[in-house]
């Protein structure tokens, strides 16, 4: 295994942001679109071992990510990560400048 | 004493600030001006302390306080001799060997402005440290992290 060195970050992971624009339909009701791709960029994506994930989350076939990168411009309300459609549950920025995002997403394993 | 200061700089050239920007993995333009920052601040500082031109400057030198009429030191990769003048900026005569350069006769204060120009070998092997350090100074890294980074640079 490659040795991880403190604070440095491996972003070697080709992931796609999304964003789900709303769309209001002729009678006014108001729907998310589908999924359009913003922006794609390399991330460190560390993904959660599913032998010691939460009972609820292994019931739920749901695969947790942590994901770091460096902050876009770009809105994004979720993201594609090899092939699968991570739903984004926490976005925060991690030092506080800007530079670095932290997102704490999931995906369905059915999805596959 | 010595005195060195830079008249001019030249801007980082664009392929150096992709190589950047790959190397930090930034993803879009919004940050591009405060990067071109950071990196002509690196580029600035690693050739100063690897005495290797990496941008095109017009440094100043200034030698004061000189007992005898030794040889001057040029800092840099010294690509032209713009003017070599006494501490009055009366023009002197001068002789020019390799980075070395002997006014024609003694002042106490020798004041040299002349160009520099980088060398490709110069750019290839500090491209990596250069990366490095801008990366690092956009991080707001400490400064014992940035002295050691800077330390890679005479390896």
């Amino acid at each position: 295994m490659l040795i991880q060195v403190h604070k440095t970050r491996r972003c070697n992971s080709l992931v796609y942001l999304t964003r789900q624009a709303g769309t209001v339909d002729d009678f006014g009701h108001v729907a998310l679109g589908e999924p359009e791709v913003v922006l794609s960029l390399y991330a460190e994506v560390q993904q959660m071992s599913s032998n010691k994930t939460m009972l609820t989350f292994q019931l739920a076939d749901v695969v947790g990510l942590d994901i770091y990168f460096r902050k876009p411009e770009a809105e994004f309300d979720g993201l594609l990560w090899h092939g699968h459609t991570v739903v984004v549950s926490s976005i925060q920025d991690v030092d506080n400048r800007g530079r670095w995002l932290h997102v704490q997403g999931y995906y369905q394993q059915d999805a596959l | 004493m010595i005195e060195l200061s830079t008249l001019r700089i030249g801007e980082p050239p664009l392929e150096e600030f992709n190589l950047f920007k790959l190397d930090a993995s930034i993803p879009d333009e919004h940050r591009d001006a405060v990067l071109r920052m950071f990196l002509r601040a690196a580029m600035k500082e690693i050739q100063e302390y690897a005495d290797k031109s990496l941008l095109p400057c017009e440094l100043m030198l200034t030698v004061s306080g000189r007992e005898d009429n030794t040889a001057v030191r040029l800092y840099q990769t010294v690509s032209e001799i713009l003017s070599v003048t006494d501490g009055q900026g009366t023009a002197l005569g001068y002789t020019l060997s390799g980075r070395y350069i002997v006014p024609d006769r003694y002042t106490d204060t020798v004041r040299v402005i002349y160009s520099t120009e980088p060398r490709l070998d110069d750019l290839t092997a500090l491209r990596a440290v250069v990366s490095m350090y801008a990366v690092a100074l956009y991080e707001h890294e400490s400064p014992d992290v940035l002295a050691k980074i800077k330390a890679l640079a005479v390896c």
